[in-house]
């Protein structure tokens, strides 16, 4: 996996040093999104889509893009007098490189690495437990962006994460909408 | 930015997701006293990864399909995320996992200091959260031990108390089962299906069934209770059952084979009427085995417990030609499982209680006077 890690910089580099001329200028955006993630269920056999809105700060120059996300989602679950709450926040920083294209859909690489901030809340009728965690993520992925009336942005991503205290990757797919200046 | 990026991307090579929460887990567990229950950080030793339930002591699967070879798919991947070094479940159903396995670890270890660790397969094939869709009432708040895959199946909890799979008396209950499956039942050619399903059995063998199910009962109550501790170890989770199945309730003499006989011949008597007598039958059974080990002080009763598991294998050796050609009383069992138990005045007083034949007193070496 690490060797994939090194391979894909080298090509991201090449690829900006390939296009290094071609320069525009600094942007800052912000935008809002749905990260839908296919996690395994229980049973490792079968996978369960799960949808959590998320927040981006974006900020760009010249091909490449750097995106500060943030999301919140809570769960529960329960089994006679036993429950357990769990919230997750994630911030991830994802940095991106836009292929230059004459089409209005422009292709790009992303590549992230953030932290999911966890508490959890275990109770049994007068008993409870409440405990904090944390885990790193990175990811890679790939999508498509298009600019509309010069600020507003469309872009969907694929991704695939690796979460620590999770054996298998995640893969998501992100829509997610918003303006540049 | 060509250099940053690239820091970036071997920061993120070096963060992996083999990190491991190590073997301690915060779980739903009983105390000291075996009554109440709290959360507590658990050792569990022998789990190949914390990220898949799966470990000599047993499987455990969820919502799985049952086959011959038991469930079908691959163990729990327990949702987990680390706290202070220990592995904290994010959900109910990875803490019961956890849990279950954590008791099976304990049980394996039991059935070893009483002798019986190797008369059934390990790992123990288990099931949590297990649909059986056949429109009985067996598809919620209870627990199966099925004979055709050598596993445990415990269905979805639907009532307010504890979850079955985390009580450890009915973890140890259904466990017991597994014991008398490959000791008793497989050498009688009476697998726990047939003796469910009086269709096809002659009526003798139709009603010793019953009475050999009603044996296993109460031996699985003795045993949860030798291992708990808890002469009422359903109480938490099926509470409507407790005072009928408490073990320190009220005595009785056990029926015999002709009065099994008429209840059966009785009009609008079923089958699950016969299996809930059977059941009952069991209770006293249960209440008999944990009054004699009153008796002798409960120090010995792991030794005690140890004997029966081992008189086991001499219930079909001594019964197995009776159960195809007559009925076979519930008491006619008791001098088996209760081979070279030492007696007194005391033990022979409560046994004359529940022996209505009185001669059974003298025989297999129990030694008691009429």
């Amino acid at each position: 996996m690490r060797t994939l890690v090194v391979v894909l910089a080298l090509i991201f580099g090449v690829m900006a040093h390939a296009q290094e001329e071609d320069a525009r200028a600094w942007r800052l955006g912000l935008g809002l999104g749905v990260d839908t993630r296919l996690q395994s269920q229980l049973s490792p056999n079968y996978t369960e889509p799960r949808s959590v809105g998320q927040w981006s700060a974006r900020m760009g120059y010249k091909d490449w893009g750097l995106s500060l996300e943030y999301s919140q989602e809570k769960a529960r679950s329960n089994s006679g007098s036993y429950e357990v709450a769990t919230s997750t926040q994630s911030f991830g920083l994802w940095a991106s490189y836009q292929l230059r294209l004459t089409s209005r859909w422009k292709p790009f690489f992303t590549a992230g690495y953030g932290r999911q901030l966890e508490t959890i809340d275990s109770r049994y009728q007068s008993a409870s437990a409440s405990r904090t965690g944390a885990r790193d993520f990175w990811g890679l992925g790939g999508g498509v962006r298009a600019t509309y009336f010069s600020h507003w942005f469309v872009e969907g991503q694929v991704r695939g994460a690796l979460i620590q205290d999770r054996p298998r990757i995640t893969p998501s797919l992100v829509l997610s909408s918003g303006f540049v200046f | 930015m060509r250099a940053w990026m690239l820091l970036l991307l071997g920061l993120a090579g070096c963060a992996g997701p083999e990190r491991e929460c190590g073997n301690h887990f915060l779980l739903l567990w009983p105390n000291a006293e075996h009554s109440q229950f709290s959360f507590q950080e658990i050792g569990i030793d022998s789990l190949n990864s914390p990220y898949s339930v799966s470990g000599p002591a047993a499987k455990v699967y969820y919502e799985a399909a049952i086959t011959a070879s038991g469930f079908e798919g691959e163990p729990v991947s327990p949702r987990l995320v680390e706290s202070d070094g220990v592995c904290v479940p994010e959900d109910v159903h990875s803490g019961t996992a956890l849990s279950l396995y954590a008791q099976m670890e304990r049980l394996r270890a039991f059935d070893g200091s009483i002798g019986a660790a190797g008369q059934i397969p390990w790992p123990r094939s288990m099931g949590i959260q297990t649909r059986i869709s056949d429109g009985s009432s067996f598809g919620h708040n209870n627990a199966h031990y099925i004979s055709r895959g050598d596993a445990t199946a415990f269905v979805p909890y639907s009532l307010a108390g504890l979850p079955l799979a985390l009580n450890h008396g009915i973890v140890a209950h259904e466990h017991f089962h597994a014991h008398f499956e490959h000791v008793v039942l497989r050498p009688l050619n009476l697998p726990s299906e047939k003796i469910t399903n009086a269709r096809g059995n002659s009526e003798v063998v139709a009603l010793n069934a019953l009475v050999i199910r009603g044996w296993n009962e109460g031996l699985a109550d003795f045993y949860a209770a030798s291992y708990t501790g808890n002469p009422r170890f359903l109480a938490g989770s099926l509470d409507e059952s407790v005072w009928s199945r408490d073990l320190t309730g009220p005595m009785m003499p056990l029926k015999s084979s002709a009065e099994l006989f008429d209840e059966a011949h009785k009009p609008g008597i079923g089958l699950q009427d016969l299996v809930a007598q059977s059941y009952a039958q069991g209770t006293l059974i249960a209440r008999l085995l944990y009054r004699l080990v009153e008796q002798d002080g409960f120090m010995l009763s792991q030794n005690r417990l140890a004997l029966i598991m081992g008189n086991l294998r001499n219930v079909p050796i001594q019964l197995g030609s009776a159960m195809s050609l007559r009925g076979v009383d519930y008491d006619e069992i008791l001098p088996v499982i209760l081979k070279d138990w030492p007696l007194n005045d005391g033990t022979c007083a409560l046994l004359r209680g529940v022996i209505s034949k009185k001669t059974l007193l003298r025989s297999g070496g129990m030694g008691c006077e009429p």
